[in-house]
């Protein structure tokens, strides 16, 4: 078998693939990215077993075959490749010579026997949405969850990926916040429910790996215990995590009735400077505003480190007043993910939870997006 | 930030101990240490002082120096016994106590001017009062910081009180031998000597480029520091404790999975209703698992946040239990302990795990009983 391919081409696919690799000692194969070669062109592919990612690369496939080559090496060369517009791959007594300018290189392979199989989906996708709102759903989500290091139980450590009524829902939660976006979805049937829990740092590679990707829309297939994400070149599966999602909707606050209507920006920025003098071990805010006054006051005081306040103005006045603190932190991860010049805090009694959501002209990247977030109780 | 601390040493305590319970031997030399053949002298009365007995001295040189002073083993629970009180009556003005040893405490008074009064007040109430309740005389001594709260009641001694103003602390410190700097030990004090500094304000003169080139980097600025009376080590409360947790040794080994997670969830409860009690939330929650061949797995985890509730420490030891293998062994002894604690001055609220109901199972659990309530539910939040 012998390829011939485009330098950037291959570049873009073994980067692509290279997130996928796992290389533990226990299975070397899982290590290699596996190249395969048919009449249409070259379909580039790695798995971790928790996630696989194809990547076709246009190519002039002379005979087909198969052939695995160690992903670390190859990730790194072909960063260093000389300039030059094409690289050829050529099989030769069980290995594979990869040529590119004056560089010539005779890579190791692997047993492609041994490579797993991968699941391809055959039916029809579940639905479609853009990619740059897919994009925006995940980033805005996934930093919610919780660490891997904070738990050996996953349901929290995963992404809550909910298909229903035209719509996408993602939810993530660490306990003490939640992150929720809805967006648009076409082609999903009349009535169709499902939800799929997906781990967080596996939804974050997603995005690393789609974002570079020029394409439109992203199709998702859920089939064989997985879902498969398709866009342009790239097809990504992941596993799903085999646990019960905490009932998010049952916490989301309804009827707060203390909207704050602050300015995103100076809001956190001013959650940013006092998270400097907040206790190192609650790392709390106090925001407290008055019915009738159109400014809000933030606090955050530790015995180590002195105090702080700074008002932030509202667009008018609550009505109520409140005196609840936050972690900034939690606050502060949340408004950061958001385009709006907008938000509107909700409250309702210092225990309760507060929701975030865009406000006034929403940006198009916040449509669909609330945060909830418990307050910490000071005592 | 100004701060106040505050030094108590009570004066020849063991030696002052021994003639508080046998008045007999007021007003004569009194020698406690250990009275075999290599004993030294832990304690000497000041009337024992007069003839050149000092503390860590030979007990034989010190019969020879005071041949008819009065010698006594130590009672060290008897010291304890007073110690406690002392103790006791310190921790009336400030939390932060930090025992030097039974004989000796630093005290932080910053900030309890609200609730005491000023420190120069309370210094004196607590000079005062230690004589007055116990029968033994102390040295108090008031500063800005732990170096020289320590000098002053060392100037104060014997049943003095000295508050050192930090104006004042300069003419202080500059006629003192260098030596009685904390930290500077003999062999540092010979190469000053050498170097013909012999007093605090000869080391102040010296520039701190100088010192380091004799003493190195470090040591060179700790000198520095030292000479301008200088230090912010802060005072250590009584060594807090730095984890609570919970183990049972099965008279029996446990193989029922059902049964064992049962057993994790009640340790949880005991643990959390322990953090409740001392006003902790914890962050680390460990499990200790000793199988039927002895063996021991211990594994722990890292919460996002600070907790006291029953239902997540449970959780997360029921999760650790999980990835233990037992390999068909039974278990002998679990153990559920929580670590990185820290006071409960605030409470970060759970979405899933409520906090009027981690109250309410504690509460239920002091009324009626620990078999009052359990965790009957596997422990997710839900």
């Amino acid at each position: 078998m012998e390829i011939v391919c485009g330098r950037e081409d291959l570049m873009f696919g073994v980067k692509t693939t290279s997130h996928a690799l796992g290389g533990r000692t226990s299975m070397p194969i899982l290590g290699g990215i596996r190249f395969r070669g048919t009449p249409g062109g070259m379909e580039l592919a790695a798995t971790d077993l928790e996630r696989a990612i194809r990547c076709q690369v246009p190519a002039k496939v002379d005979g087909e075959g198969t052939v695995v080559c160690p992903g670390q090496v190859l990730a790194q060369l072909v960063t260093r490749l000389p300039e030059a517009d094409q690289v050829s791959l050529t099989e030769v007594d069980g290995k594979v010579r990869l040529q590119c300018g004056e560089a010539v290189f005779d890579l190791l392979t692997m047993a492609a026997d041994d490579f797993p199989e991968l699941a391809r989906p055959s039916g029809d996708p579940l639905c479609k949405l853009p990619l740059s709102s897919f994009l925006r759903a995940i980033s805005q989500t996934a930093f919610a969850a919780l660490k891997a290091s904070e738990t050996t139980r996953l349901a929290l450590t995963g992404v809550d990926l909910v298909f229903r009524d035209g719509a996408l829902k993602l939810a993530a939660t660490n306990g003490y916040r939640l992150a929720i976006k809805r967006v648009l979805v076409e082609g999903l049937p009349e009535g169709y429910e499902a939800s799929f829990l997906v781990d967080a740092q596996v939804l974050g590679d997603l995005h690393r790996v789609l974002s570079p990707v020029e394409a439109e829309e992203v199709e998702i297939y859920a089939e064989d215990g997985q879902l498969h994400f398709s866009t342009g070149p790239v097809l990504f599966s992941s596993r799903l995590i085999q646990e019960q999602f905490p009932d998010f909707e049952r916490v989301i606050p309804r009827d707060n009735e203390i909207g704050l209507f602050l300015p995103r920006e100076a809001f956190l920025d001013t959650l940013r400077r006092l998270e400097i003098t907040a206790t190192e071990e609650s790392g709390a805010v106090t925001i407290k505003v008055s019915p009738d006054e159109t400014a809000v006051e933030v606090h955050s005081a530790s015995k180590e480190k002195g105090e702080g306040h700074e008002r932030v103005r509202l667009s008018k006045a609550p009505g109520k007043g409140i005196e609840i603190a936050f972690k900034a932190e939690y606050l502060i991860d949340a408004l950061r993910r958001m385009d709006s010049e907008q938000v509107a805090l909700w409250l309702s009694e210092p225990d309760r939870a507060g929701l975030i959501e865009p406000a006034g002209d929403i940006a198009p990247g916040d449509e669909g997006f609330i945060y909830v977030c418990m307050p910490v109780r000071l005592i | 930030m100004n701060r106040w601390i505050l030094h108590v040493d009570m004066d020849a305590f063991y030696a002052s101990v021994e003639q508080l319970d046998n008045p007999s031997l007021k007003g004569k030399p009194v020698i406690v240490g250990g009275l075999g053949p290599r004993g030294v002298v832990a304690t000497a009365s000041y009337e024992a002082r007069a003839f050149g007995v000092h503390s860590a001295m030979p007990m034989a040189k010190a019969r020879k120096l005071c041949p008819h002073g009065v010698f006594i083993a130590p009672r060290f629970e008897r010291y304890e016994e007073l110690a406690t009180k002392i103790r006791g009556i310190l921790q009336e003005y400030t939390p932060l106590v930090e025992p030097v040893s039974l004989d000796e405490a630093f005290l932080d008074l910053t900030g309890t001017e609200g609730l005491h009064g000023p420190p120069e007040r309370v210094a004196q109430e607590i000079h005062a009062r230690i004589p007055r309740e116990l029968g033994l005389t102390c040295s108090v001594g008031l500063a800005q910081n732990k170096l020289l709260a320590k000098l002053a009641s060392a100037a104060a001694k014997p049943g003095g009180l000295l508050v050192l103003r930090p104006e004042d602390v300069q003419g202080f410190l500059d006629p003192l031998p260098v030596d009685r700097l904390w930290g500077i030990g003999p062999k540092t004090a010979q190469r000053l000597e050498a170097r013909g500094i012999h007093t605090i304000a000869d080391l102040r003169a010296v520039d701190v480029s100088l010192l380091s080139s004799w003493f190195g980097p470090r040591s060179g600025v700790h000198l520095w520091r030292l000479a301008r009376g200088l230090d912010d080590s802060p005072v250590a409360a009584e060594r807090e404790v730095k984890s609570i947790s919970q183990e049972i040794t099965y008279p029996e080994d446990l193989h029922d999975g059902e049964e064992i997670r049962g057993q994790v969830r009640e340790l949880a409860l005991k643990v959390a209703g322990r953090l409740r009690a001392q006003g902790l939330l914890g962050r680390v929650v460990r499990l200790k698992v000793r199988w039927s061949d002895f063996t021991t797995n211990t594994r722990q985890l890292r919460l996002p946040e600070p907790t006291d509730h029953a239902l997540l420490i449970a959780e997360a030891a029921l999760s650790l239990l999980a990835r233990v293998e037992g390999e068909g062994r039974g278990v002998r002894l679990l153990g559920v302990g929580v670590g990185g604690l820290t006071q409960a001055e605030f409470r970060p609220l759970h979405l899933f795990a409520s906090d009027e109901l981690a109250q309410a199972v504690v509460d239920a659990r002091r009324r009626f009983g620990e078999g009052a309530v359990t965790l009957g539910t596997d422990g997710r939040p839900r």
